[in-house]
């Protein structure tokens, strides 16, 4: 009986931690004898598999063309400062409560990342939040973390973005970073990234001294974007008991009357959308005041959505423009 | 993090590589500790083991895993300098630990200078500064129902029912508190109902602790999807949504999401319905984003909750 993929695949390792000059295929197949098959094409598809298979956990395997007698051979080795965890001396209180801060998420990789930390995960946490996954955050964090630029496609365009850093709002993740193109700050939402974000470790940027996130974000969403008509600020009634929901959700200082527990808000009203959408969130309990053409807007919509038909039929695909970051 | 069935190749070479050198630091272990601690059962941990005991080639012959498990389940190691240390962080551990470590950070009741703050000042020292920051903006009875939680302690609540819009009192005890999608709920014993129930915290507007306390006991936070599903058995909406309207799957829990078989980008999504009053609001945002394909009774159901707000509300205009 052979050797086993898992015995295979850590002689591999071992073999390539090991050796001080790149080792080309058929010196590795050499090495470790008995271990691969010995026709070429076979040999070839195992290696490859098991490299591959090392990539993905993580190992750096470094590959380097030869010249000489062996001119155009590829060759590799893995250098083990890359390869092992280094400088990070945690105390255990540290690590402990790291441990309790991963119980406080659900993520598997951070499970792992504590294991190579010698910790353990705790069983549970009275407080958890699910955060949205993506592919993409590892891939931007790392990249902000050594000042790599990036390249993406949103909205059907190539973007490259160099990445000052990941905010995370009301359950979405958002890119904030310097777009070459529009040579501007701009803001990404992450998960409306189409395909993989690359990162360019030969193109690097410094973050802009004392940079924060949350200051390139606007506060609202209500605020995103230009309106049309100029109006910036709408007028809100609220019934109670809603309006002290409203109250707790926008502050004291949007409160600009209230009477008999009807209270009236200032309400940013310039991302028309996203306004529309939270007056209605409020049902019936709310009621557009003024300015006059934001009450008319409202009352169009309202009316467009009174005659829709009352059977299925197709909604229109090409309707208002989404509310969200750029 | 549970496996049914053999683990992968992947799987099993990533776990060794983090159980050899935690095991070479202590030189011998346990079998249980190690099941318990990396969550693998004890006949798969063996096998990994004896696995790794074979490896090693001439010229390395000195460098082979040496292993014995003596007859009381203790495994004893002497493990070649290579795996001594684990293999570096990769991107997707490095984030999940930052991320971890800001959001609890960002918790009420956390220490902004104590451990937790230095480990991540330490990950970030190796992982390089990234400028992520979590805005976990918690509405303002968050803290209190968190230290609820710890003691079990009884609290009275004024509650506006998300589906009602009524205020009600009421005794509950906090056994959980979580945010998905930017949201946070309190998972409590509801003296009303006599049931586990979830609450929007933002719609509690006031809360106090009565003095008295439950058992503390553990609950199953819901991850995800799912934990609309855990509320008693709500009806269900089918809709179709243009492309327009997907915020709607971001926004709420759903039970299904395809793609429209007319490929034009719309979606069939299934929604579990809190209450009507709920989904003629959604309905009403969404406007022509949206159209119901089941159950009929709701067909015309945004049209109609269009029509009587413009009667309520703007019947002069």
């Amino acid at each position: 009986m052979g050797p086993s993929p898992l015995e295979r695949v850590t002689n591999l390792l071992t073999l390539l931690l090991e050796t001080r000059v790149p080792l080309t295929l058929k010196q590795v197949s050499h090495e470790l004898v008995g271990m691969y098959p010995d026709k070429h094409v076979a040999l070839r598809g195992a290696f490859e598999r098991d490299k591959a298979l090392l990539r993905d956990i993580g190992v750096p395997i470094e590959t380097e063309v030869l010249g000489g007698d062996q001119a155009g051979e590829t060759a590799y080795r893995i250098d083990r400062d890359r390869y092992e965890l280094r400088g990070l001396q945690l105390d255990d209180d540290e690590r402990h409560a790291l441990q309790m801060a991963v119980a406080t998420i659900r993520s598997d990789a951070g499970q792992e990342g504590l294991w190579k930390l010698g910790g353990s995960v705790l069983a549970s946490s009275s407080v958890v939040t699910n955060v949205v996954q993506h592919v993409a955050l590892p891939i931007l964090r790392a990249a902000s973390g050594s000042r790599n630029a990036v390249t993406f496609r949103y909205r059907g365009t190539e973007r490259e973005l160099h990445p000052y850093g990941l905010l995370l709002r009301e359950g979405f993740w958002y890119a904030i970073g310097h777009d070459r193109d529009h040579a501007e700050v701009r803001t990404y939402r992450v998960d409306r990234i189409e395909g993989d974000v690359v990162s360019h470790p030969n193109k690097t940027f410094e973050r802009p001294e004392g940079f924060d996130v949350r200051a390139a974000f606007p506060a609202d969403a209500k605020l995103l974007g230009e309106s049309d008509d100029g109006a910036g600020t709408a007028e809100v009634a609220v019934d109670p008991p809603l309006a002290e929901v409203v109250r707790a959700e926008l502050g004291t200082a949007s409160v600009a009357r209230e009477d008999a527990g009807v209270v009236v808000f200032d309400v940013p009203c310039v991302n028309r959308d996203a306004f529309r959408s939270w007056v209605l969130g409020l049902g019936a309990r709310a009621e557009v005041l003024g300015p006059p053409q934001v009450r008319a807007d409202l009352v169009a919509w309202l009316r467009s959505v009174a005659a829709l038909p009352g059977h299925p039929a197709d909604p229109q695909a090409d309707a208002a423009p989404e509310a969200g970051a750029s | 993090m549970t496996q049914k069935g053999p683990s992968s190749l992947k799987v099993r070479l990533r776990r060794l590589l983090v159980i050899l050198p935690w095991l070479a630091e202590r030189g011998s272990a346990s079998l249980a500790e190690m099941c318990e601690r990396f969550q693998i059962s004890e006949k798969e941990l063996v096998a990994d083991l004896e696995q790794a005991a074979m490896c090693g080639l001439p010229p390395f012959l000195d460098e082979l895993v040496d292993l014995y498990i003596d007859d009381d389940g203790v495994a004893h190691i002497d493990v070649p300098r290579f795996f001594t240390r684990p293999l570096r962080l990769t991107a997707p551990e490095g984030f999940s630990l930052l991320m971890a470590g800001r959001h609890a950070l960002a918790l009420p009741g956390a220490e902004a200078d104590g451990p937790l703050a230095r480990a991540l000042a330490k990950l970030e020292a190796v992982l390089g500064s990234d400028g992520m920051v979590l805005d976990l903006a918690q509405p303002a009875s968050t803290a209190e129902l968190v230290a609820a939680v710890t003691t079990a302690a009884e609290v009275s609540i004024s509650y506006v029912s998300a589906s009602s819009d009524e205020v009600s009192e009421r005794i509950i005890v906090p056994r959980a508190v979580f945010s998905d999608r930017g949201r946070w709920y309190v998972l409590a014993d509801d003296d009303r109902s006599g049931e586990e129930r979830t609450f929007r915290i933002d719609r509690i507007l006031a809360c106090q602790t009565t003095g008295r306390h439950a058992q503390t006991r553990e609950v199953r936070v819901p991850s995800g999807d799912e934990w609309f599903d855990d509320l008693p058995a709500m009806a269900t909406v089918t809709l179709r949504v243009a492309p327009a309207g997907r915020w709607v799957v971001e926004r709420f829990p759903v039970r299904s999401v395809r793609d429209h078989e007319s490929g034009d980008g719309s979606l069939v999504v299934e929604m579990a319905v809190v209450s009507e009053g709920w989904l003629r609001q959604v309905l009403v945002r969404l406007g022509r984003d949206a159209t119901v394909l089941a159950p009929d009774e709701w067909c015309d159901l945004g049209a109609r909750a269009a029509a009587e707000l413009l009667a309520a509300r703007y019947a002069a205009d």
